[in-house]
């Protein structure tokens, strides 16, 4: 019989411990996560949230204390659980319950200042036939001061338009055009991160060893660092990119490869179709300038 | 824009934009809630382990959200790193009030499951959930520890969240994180022997 001394009882009392606690670590680590969705809630919370504002100004009406809030949101939970057969009768009631508390947090100030000239300026004719380019009218920048608006828009790949809007009349006032100078050229170095990091993706191998080529890798960015007038009649624009997109060629076919250079990943691959709008209109994209 | 707690620059710039937007616009605060819905829930159910009570808790924090928007102040923290905090504060919250006991099992809970129009995916879901044995087996378990163990420990384990977006979460600092998170592991490795 093998005798241990104390000490070693303790050392092996304290291992077998910390394989308990490696093997429980394990285990949260590896146990299957339950992830589920429920739809219907999902839409309807989004009604009461949402929608339930629409139209809903009141001004000079004060908000609702703090009490009734409560009450509001036990009576927006009890219409998002109650059965069908009380729902047709607590639905009316709960839901301008609801919207009424909703409508005193978004009253006072209706929509900002900037989003009202931002909607004069795309609703303004005279701005929708000064620009070119196709799509949507995207705004790029909107600056207010002292009753007047600077709304810079543009639209696809065309030139940008700078509005002055007099926000006491919500009209636009004066315009300017720019000579858009938006697309630089990504930095070799990040040209080369796109592609090593494009090249990581089992298809785009695939397609290179069948003889794909890659294009010209071209930036995606979602902000602008800076913007600049430049000559009088040039606007610069410095985007700051975080992704970019590769394209692979093979045989006629284009294959979209857009990755994240800050996070060293693919955000997804698309083979482009043969009637799909241009290259750049797609994929240039100004998303949230 | 992916549901995230840790943002880069271009992205977490980009969020700013659309939080001030939300601000003064609910269809903006419906961007906001199309981002974060799925994460919340999913979050509060790994919480409660509760399909119904993780409804409830999405809409009680969606609500306040809603609420407290035009108050909130950007600190360069991603905006659901705020909902996450929300979610649990009322999870713990439901708990207290209840004297640290849930307030149904999941066999309970689906006698009481409502007849309204979303009745079956609440059931599907119950369901679903029942599936994961192990997993709730590591929730009961957990359940018995104090809140700012189950706290870390569903972030780190479940959530798969990095200590650094638990820092912004929580509003703790890393080494205290870290020394919950190994004290919640040994408590839960006692509580399972």
């Amino acid at each position: 019989m093998q005798l241990f001394k104390r000490r070693d009882i303790i050392f092996i009392r304290a291992q077998g411990k910390k394989m308990k606690k490696d093997m429980l670590i394990r285990k949260l680590e590896n146990v299957e996560i339950p992830e589920l969705l429920i739809v219907s809630h999902r839409e309807k919370l989004k009604v009461v949230l949402i929608e339930g504002t629409a139209g809903m100004r009141r001004p000079g009406k004060a908000p609702m204390p703090a009490g009734d809030f409560i009450g509001a949101i036990s009576d927006a939970f009890n219409w998002l659980r109650a059965p069908a057969w009380r729902a047709a009768a607590a639905s009316g009631l709960a839901l301008f319950i609801v919207a009424a508390v909703l409508a005193a947090v978004f009253y006072v100030a209706g929509p900002s200042p900037a989003v009202i000239a931002a909607d004069v300026v795309k609703k303004d004719p005279a701005i929708q036939q000064r620009l070119t380019g196709s799509g949507e009218i995207i705004i790029v920048r909107v600056d207010v001061r002292d009753g007047m608006a600077s709304v810079v828009c543009c639209r696809g790949m065309g030139d940008f338009i700078e509005a002055d809007v007099d926000m006491n009349v919500r009209t636009v006032v004066q315009t300017r055009r720019y000579e858009g100078l938006f697309m630089p050229e990504l930095p070799q170095a990040e040209q080369d991160k796109a592609i090593q990091i494009a090249l990581s993706d089992i298809r785009v191998k695939d397609l290179i060893n069948s003889g794909a080529q890659i294009g010209r890798v071209f930036p995606i960015f979602s902000s602008i660092s800076n913007m600049t007038v430049v000559n009088g009649n040039i606007l610069k624009v410095t985007p700051a990119a975080s992704q970019a997109v590769v394209p692979v060629l093979l045989n006629g076919k284009t294959w979209l490869v857009q990755v994240d250079l800050e996070e060293m990943k693919i955000e997804r691959v698309i083979e482009q179709q043969s009637n799909s709008p241009n290259l750049f209109d797609m994929y240039y994209l100004r998303q949230n300038l | 824009m992916k549901p995230e707690t840790l943002l880069s620059d271009s992205k977490l710039k980009a969020e700013e934009e659309l939080v001030k937007r939300a601000q003064h616009n609910p269809e903006a605060f419906g961007e906001l809630y199309e981002i974060y819905y799925q994460c919340i829930f999913n979050f509060a159910l790994k919480r409660t382990a509760n399909v119904q009570l993780a409804l409830d808790i999405t809409s009680i924090t969606f609500l306040k959200a809603l609420n407290q928007i035009r108050k909130f102040r950007w600190r360069d923290v991603p905006f659901g790193a705020w909902l996450y905090r929300i979610a649990g504060n009322e999870i713990n919250d439901h708990y207290r009030r209840q004297g640290g006991k849930r307030i149904a099992s999941i066999e309970e809970i689906a006698e009481l499951a409502d007849t309204g129009d979303y009745a079956d995916e609440i059931n599907h879901a119950e369901e679903e959930l029942s599936r994961h044995e192990e997993f709730l087996l590591l929730h009961k378990k957990l359940a018995e520890l104090p809140e700012m163990y189950q706290e870390v420990i569903t972030l780190k384990f479940f959530e798969k969240k990095k200590i650094r977006e638990m820092v912004k979460i929580l509003g703790k600092k890393e080494g205290t994180i870290k020394s919950l998170l190994h004290r919640g592991v040994e408590k839960l490795r006692e509580k399972m022997q």
